[in-house]
């Protein structure tokens, strides 16, 4: 296996490694559950121990609407907290944690290798995961105090949904009733996609990958393409996950900075590093 | 002469950002903001897992 699956495989297990629920039937309350880590990995995961960012950052949004009373300064702390968190990881190594932490996107890599015909998305699908992080994460909850992002994420019916209904907690939960399976339909069809597309949800819908990918342009961590050294072959994008051409700008907010194209090229022309360490 | 005027601007241009962030998470501790998400990552969200 190679080192950026490995990476991915331990950062899926070190965001979840609380197999004490199997027994306690309880999820985690130490106080790791109040970090937020750099990727899409539900908090209603019975075996996580930390927060969801975006989770947080509608929560924060929840509580500044004012709907309920009291509660409108937790909502500017909790924002400062998230945006800080996200920030500072973005400011450091920009996309880094979507190629090398995020059990989504790692799960969109392996559904990827599936031999099926190639559905490529276009440029501009990337406006998508600006809307949805303004729209379902930033002013519906301010808006209306409900987690909008959230009720549809299909890694929530994932890790959240199916996990606690296969191995439910010690106290019950409300009854199932149309809005989970429609939420399951969501992540079938999710996950149909990722088969056909490279990282169709990291590209399209994702509003942390929004957040992170912003930071690409500002990071100290940074990618370099040698110009004189590169001739356009395109042996990158072949490997790329997320179909890009770093030739064309090395900055990109599209870039998860996994490297791959670094390994592919034939010319040593690609590079990535700190800029001022 | 430029670029490496250019790329000094912009790796200074980090480091404050780098400040701010860590400002804003320290000004954040002030209205309980680590505590506030803290409380809500600890009770099941049901938003998350489609039983609201
Ligand atoms: S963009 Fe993809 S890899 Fe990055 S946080 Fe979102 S789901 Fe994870
Ligand atoms: S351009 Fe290179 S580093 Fe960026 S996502 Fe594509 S393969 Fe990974």
């Amino acid at each position: 296996m190679r080192g950026r699956r490995i990476t991915q495989l331990t950062a899926l297990l070190a965001l979840n490694p609380y197999f004490l629920y199997f027994g306690s039937r309880s999820i985690y309350q130490g106080g790791m559950k109040g970090l937020c880590v750099p990727g899409l990995n539900c908090y209603a995961c019975p075996l996580t121990v930390f927060s969801c960012p975006i989770g947080s950052l509608q929560h924060s949004f929840s509580l500044l609407s004012g709907k309920v009373k009291g509660y409108v300064s937790r909502g500017l702390g909790a924002l400062l907290y998230v945006l800080g968190s996200v920030g500072l990881v973005g400011v450091v190594v920009g996309r880094m944690p979507c190629g090398w932490i995020c059990p989504f996107g790692f799960l969109q890599d392996l559904l990827y290798k599936v031999p099926v015909p190639e559905l490529r998305l276009p440029r501009r699908a990337a406006w998508g995961r600006y809307a949805f992080l303004l729209g379902l994460a930033v002013i519906v909850p301010l808006l209306t105090a409900e987690s909008w992002f959230s009720r549809l994420c299909p890694m929530g019916a994932l890790e959240g949904g199916l996990f606690l209904k296969a191995v439910p907690p010690r106290d019950p939960l409300p009854p199932t009733g149309w809005f989970f399976w429609m939420k399951i339909a969501i992540l079938l069809a999710f996950l149909l996609w990722f088969m056909f597309s490279r990282r169709p949800f990291c590209r399209a819908v994702c509003p942390l990958g929004a957040m992170l990918g912003a930071c690409n342009r500002i990071s100290l961590y940074r990618m370099r393409v040698d110009r004189e050294k590169c001739d356009t072959c395109g042996k990158c994008r072949k490997v790329c996950p997320v179909d890009i051409d770093i030739f064309e700008n090395p900055d990109s907010a599209e870039c998860i900075r996994c490297l791959e194209c670094r390994r592919a090229c034939p010319r040593g022309a690609i590079t990535g590093g700190f800029r001022a360490l | 002469m430029k670029d490496a005027r250019k790329k000094s601007r912009s790796i200074r241009r980090a480091w404050w950002l780098l400040a701010v962030f860590a400002v804003a998470i320290g000004l954040s501790l002030i209205w309980e903001g680590p505590r506030t998400v803290y409380a809500h990552a600890v009770v099941i969200c049901l938003d998350c897992i489609g039983l609201i």
